[in-house]
């Protein structure tokens, strides 16, 4: 049976079918094919024509054209889309061409490095042209890497080690920056917000060690389908980038499904699992001997996903090997026997994390199950395209889960299915981004006056680490003169300021049981202190790579947070009260709800914390946080009611229905900004002394803000208008945490609420019974 | 908002603030008892200075080839280059950079001994071009954890100013590797000030401890005030001055093996097995075994090692050199003499049993051995986890002594 037949069966079902909000049928595409360019080598046209290939793709072909010619060029696919090509043409042409030129690939993980080596040194084997290509990362054995600073053509790499590792020996390397001719960025979409701030600003200083060796090499870039894959790239490298977007590969037709389970609880908003469903619809997929992808969200429903499949399918097939796991976490060797299982067609089924949802190659599924929206588009798209084979349709159902960013699809589909409201954005200018990397940079190549880092002008920058005593004027240059380290002390994942460090203890407590030696508490991680306050405090649980932690101590006078693993069934989420003063606005436009973007300080204090199971979203307990008072200073969005408004509304109105906005407008901005939504922080106030009246600030929770709010204020009416249809969607009675999160007041319609203030930009609003007393007051 | 301020609000700590002053040639060299010279890439700071080479050994270049890791060549007293270099920091990378280099030649007159001072980082130039005119110049360089330290550094500046690289490209004697061989059971820590003291019996006095250096420099930067450089460049020659008194101390104990200590002679040794010289290895370990006989009864040594042990190691060397060189009953000796003396000597035991199967023909003595072996080692118990490679080659042996011997037909 087919996938689809599949898919037909269930809708048989009227339970499953009452479920179903989307089932569109994309139609499938034929190719466009090119000739292979002229300029291709002999060579590397016989090579690919041994394996098939006689023709290229348009986008591959017009990629070449762009980049042979040195323009920096985007490329922008979808999954199996073959972007691989469009990169590895150009630059092996070079290779074969100038057999001293070299090139840099830059994958945002180590497994992706690893998958593009063996694809990359297949092809080099075949063309047997003397092509050396090497991963460079912290596995690298020490004897191995002398060898390939001299000798790789291909150093495949991630950013972390080019900027700690790399650019501050680039002596070691000098034949590869004085040869440098390509640099290839995959995955571009995973570099927004923090990470994507820090990339622009390692990009910089690579721009700055190639001109001092006298190169300057032409970057190549893919990305997943986003608002603005141009504007990303040009943002992170800095230069005019040519944006390739036509697909030119073939797909079959595929049916997408959305599926959302049914309430169960229509007060609270609860519905079934979307665990349990996504269990029900793979079984279904499995049975009916579709080829099927599972993917889970975290490294627990992976495992709770795959447990149960193999109970379901063990016993009926009789092979436990048909089904498998696969995430971060499993060896180079285990993966490739997963991937040849399922290219072979031996492995039925794999249940996933988003390890695989990145470019990694597994062949074709024939049917795609996503438990819960895994957060953005792009990723969404990147994880349905793993079904689709060419000469059959093939089925994606997304389960949503009840978070409210997964119901606001489920009742509108169309931002889903229209082109990408998606922006990537990042924010190299990020004062404390830069100035880190500016250290760097100095240590690397000394600045001559006048000089540009990107196109920040550091001159002030530079005179406030001289008086620092870290940097030395003299001869109009300027000088690293600290025995510092300064890449060692940047995180590219993080902001720089003092951090709050992340103490796996579990390890250490069994050293003190055993007779190993050294003791085993390890640190995975760092956050900045404001964050920590709300997802660090005694009692919470974190997640960290899809692993729960409990924290049992934030030691706040030593930033350090003591976690250790555990497997619990619910989450913590705390309040924070928060006070905003505006420092600056930079801009704002007036109306019903003014809106206005700016820098601002945040004073918060975290006050208590919530346990909440997962799935139903139900309070399972509570309790107090004690910490101090933090200051954040960033970026903010915010919106103000205009006064003929707020007149209309009664103040335990404003005050519910301002929660209420503040709150679903966090989930929704998350959506256009691709970001997490607790990379936002949201302040409701009802009377605010900055703006002299109702006002909701949304603004970056990272210190000086990495581009998020600005875009919010571009994105002023969508975003209110998605809320709006958010909240109008819901089909919970007075609000639940799926929309405008869990607001109890027996006086007031908080949802209602909420809808009409979001709804008053387009003055659609009618004042009802309880507006109609408060207006006349 | 200011800047700082700014930062500040990010949450950025806030640092104290410095002024610079100007740059001053002549009082640099003034102050730290140097000249202002010029090349064609400008000027630079250069101390000077002739001392008295204290009477030494006959230069061996040979033996010297051989320290530096090239057998067969021969290095000329008058062609090695002593060099040393003070900088600014110690976690490596392009930032790091040296201030200081110490150069010392033997001459007829004397150790001429150059330091070279860069007076500013826009100077480097210069400075680099005079250390590598005078690098280049030697025919070897001698140093103490240069080869992974102070050459890669010199040649990472070199690269950055665009120069060639090929002053570095020359035998390079790391005095630190034989020093660790020959004296690390004895001393434990091997860095130069140490093995002064411990071997060469000088004492610094109150030198400058090595992690306020890069201080020191960058102090002088911003102030222009060279006085804190003063401590350095004394540092910095007397790294260099060692080394040479270094260089005949290891020549005088490859040459008469006379080294004080047992565990320094035991040292030496093992270089000499390791230079492929198994006879005078032998020789050093018979005077050590004999003498252990004798005399350690009692003693306390610095670091690790018990007259026992050493008496052991040094019978295990000795009987496998015996054996290598055909004096097999002198190694047999030797090992049935560990084996009864020492308190655990598994691997004595394994020397003996061997012998006794495959030399002597005496299979039931072997046996013998292993079985009392054995059965020490198991009763061992947990303890044995360590010895698990002896513990798995003594069961190996009795079950194979344990069968009927099957003769081919």
């Amino acid at each position: 049976m087919g996938a689809v037949e599949v898919l037909d069966n269930l809708l048989r079902d009227r339970s499953f079918k009452a479920g179903v909000v989307l089932d569109e049928l994309i139609p499938g595409r034929t190719a466009a094919y090119e000739e292979i360019p002229a300029g291709v080598p002999a060579r590397l046209r016989q090579t690919l024509a041994a394996r098939g290939m006689s023709r290229l793709y348009s986008h591959q072909a017009e990629a070449y054209a762009a980049a042979s010619t040195g323009r920096h060029t985007v490329v922008v696919t979808p999954t199996a889309s073959g972007k691989t090509l469009a990169y590895n043409l150009p630059v092996l042409s070079r290779l074969l061409e100038q057999p001293h030129s070299r090139a840099l690939y830059l994958f945002p993980t180590k497994a992706l490095a690893q998958d593009q080596l063996a694809e990359l040194t297949e092809l080099c084997d075949r063309l047997d042209a003397g092509i050396r290509t090497h991963t460079y990362d912290g596995d690298t054995p020490p004897n191995a890497r002398s060898a390939i600073r001299e000798a790789g053509h291909v150093v495949i790499t991630n950013p972390d080690m080019l900027h700690a590792a790399i650019l501050p020996h680039h002596t070691k390397w000098l034949k590869l920056f004085q040869n440098l001719q390509f640099v290839v960025i995959d995955e571009l979409h995973a570099y927004r917000g923090v990470f994507g701030s820090h990339l622009g600003n390692v990009i910089r200083r690579l721009h700055r060690v190639c001109e001092f060796y006298g190169s300057s090499p032409t970057f190549v870039m893919a990305s997943a389908t986003i608002a603005n894959p141009g504007e990303l790239a040009q943002k992170i490298i800095e230069r005019d980038v040519v944006v390739v977007d036509r697909n030119g590969a073939p797909s079959a037709p595929r049916r997408l499904v959305f599926y959302n389970p049914p309430v169960v609880n229509a007060e609270l908003g609860i519905r079934r699992s979307s665990l349990l469903e996504s269990q029900r619809i793979a079984s279904a997929f499995l049975q009916g001997g579709a080829q099927t992808i599972v993917f889970g969200r975290s490294r627990l429903q992976v495992e709770i996903l795959l447990s149960y499949l193999k109970q379901a399918h063990g016993d009926r097939l009789g092979r436990s090997g048909d089904i498998r796991g696969y995430r971060g976490g499993y060896l180079p060797g285990q993966r490739r026997e997963i991937e040849r299982g399922l290219r072979s067609g031996q492995v039925r089924g794999v249940v996933a994390t988003n390890a695989l949802e990145l470019g990694i190659d597994v062949g074709q599924m024939q049917a795609a199950v996503l438990c819960g929206y895994p957060g953005s588009i792009a990723s969404t798209w990147q994880q349905l395209g793993r079904a689709g084979r060419r000469d059959e349709p093939s089925v994606g159902v997304m389960v949503c889960s009840s978070n409210p960013v997964d119901q606001f699809l489920a009742t509108h589909p169309e931002y889903f299915l229209s082109s990408s409201p998606e922006h990537g954005l990042v924010d190299p200018d990020n004062l404390l981004v830069m100035l880190g990397h500016l250290q760097a940079s100095l240590f690397e190549v000394p600045f001559p006056d006048g000089e540009a880092f990107g196109t920040a002008n550091p001159a002030e920058l530079l005179q406030l680490l001289e008086d620092e005593g870290q940097a030395h004027h003299s001869q109009h240059r300027w000088f690293w003169a600290s025995d510092a380290f300064p890449a060692s002390e940047i995180s590219l994942r993080s902001v720089l300021a003092e951090n709050v460090v992340i103490i796996d203890t579990s390890n250490a407590a069994s050293a003190a049981a055993g007779p190993l030696p050294n003791s085993g508490a390890r640190v995975i991680g760092e956050m900045d202190q404001f964050a920590a306050q709300t997802l660090l405090h005694d009692q919470a649980i974190y997640l960290h790579e899809g692993q729960q932690y409990h924290v049992d101590r934030l030691d706040w006078a030593e930033k350090k947070a003591y976690v250790r693993p555990v497997n619990v069934d619910y989450y913590t989420d705390a309040d924070r009260a928060a006070s905003v003063q505006v420092l600056e606005s930079f801009a704002s436009v007036p109306g019903d709800l003014w809106r206005a973007q700016g820098e601002v300080q945040v004073t918060s204090l975290a006050t208590i914390f919530k346990k909440i199971r997962y799935y139903t979203h139900e309070s399972i307990g509570a309790g107090p946080i004690d910490l101090p008072q933090v200051d954040l200073h960033t970026t903010s969005y915010w919106l103000r009611v205009g006064e003929e408004l707020t007149v209309t509304y009664s103040r335990l109105e404003l005050e519910v229905g301002l929660q209420g906005l503040a709150n679903v407008l966090r989930h929704t901005a998350s959506v256009f900004l691709m970001c997490d939504p607790r990379d936002l922080g949201v302040a409701p106030q009802v009377r605010s002394p900055q703006t002299g009246g109702p006002t909701i600030f949304v603004y970056d929770i990272f210190p000086g803000g990495v581009g998020l709010s600005p875009r919010l204020f571009d994105l002023h009416d969508r975003l209110l208008e998605a809320s709006a249809d958010l909240v109008a969607g819901c089909p919970c009675a007075n609000g639940c945490p799926s929309c405008i999160g869990a607001i109890f007041d027996r006086d007031v319609d908080a949802k209602a609420t909420a809808l009409r203030l979001a709804r008053r930009q387009k003055g659609s609003i009618r004042l009802e019974r309880k507006g109609a007393a408060a207006g006349a007051a | 908002m200011l800047l700082r301020e700014r930062l500040e609000s990010l949450g950025r700590a806030s640092q104290p603030r410095h002024r610079p002053a100007e740059l001053n040639l002549d009082r640099l060299a003034a102050t730290v008892g140097g000249e202002v010279r010029e090349n064609a890439s400008g000027a630079y700071v250069v101390i000077e200075e002739l001392l008295p080479l204290p009477p030494r050994p006959v230069f061996d270049g040979a033996g010297a080839g051989w320290l530096a890791g090239l057998p067969g060549v021969e290095l000329a007293e008058d062609g090695l280059g002593f060099f040393d270099t003070e900088t600014t920091g110690l976690s490596g990378g392009v930032g790091t950079s040296f201030f200081l280099l110490a150069l010392g030649r033997r001459s007829p007159a004397g150790f001429l001994l150059r330091q070279y001072v860069l007076p500013d980082p826009a100077l480097e130039d210069p400075f680099l071009e005079a250390v590598a005119g005078d690098l280049g110049a030697c025919q070897s360089l001698v140093s103490y954890n240069g080869r992974s330290f102070d050459s890669p550094l010199v040649e990472g500046r070199l690269l950055l100013s665009r120069r060639p690289t090929t002053c570095l490209e020359r035998p390079h004697l790391d005095l630190l590797h034989p020093v660790r061989r020959l004296y690390k059971a004895r001393l434990g820590a091997c860095n130069l000030q140490n093995v002064e003291a411990m071997v060469l019996g000088r004492d610094r006095g109150d030198d400058i401890p090595g992690y306020m250096i890069p201080e020191m420099y960058f102090s002088y930067l911003r102030t222009r005030d060279a006085r804190p450089l003063n401590p350095v460049i004394a540092h910095n020659r007397q790294d260099v001055v060692s080394l040479s008194l270094l260089l005949d101390r290891l020549m005088i104990s490859l040459r008469d093996h006379d080294a004080a200590h047992p565990l320094d002679r035991f040292g030496l040794g093992r270089m000499l097995e390791a230079m492929g010289e198994v006879e005078r290895a032998a020789m050093v370990y018979t005077g050590l075994w004999e003498e252990s006989e004798a005399c350690w009864n009692g003693e306390v040594w610095p670091g690790n090692w018990t007259p026992v042990e050493l008496a052991y190691v040094v019978g295990l060397r000795l009987a496998t050199l015996h054996r290598r060189r055909g004096a097999i009953e002198a190694g047999a000796e030797i090992a049935r003499a560990l084996w009864l003396r020492h308190p655990q000597p598994w691997e004595a035991g394994i020397m003996l049993a061997k012998h006794l199967e495959h030399r002597a023909r005496d299979r039931a003595a072997a046996l013998e051995v292993v079985s009392a072996a054995l059965e020490a080692l198991e009763a061992l118990d947990w303890r044995a986890v360590r010895e698990e490679r002896y513990l798995a080659d003594l069961r190996r042996r009795s079950e194979r002594l344990r069968r009927p011997r099957v003769r081919a037909a």
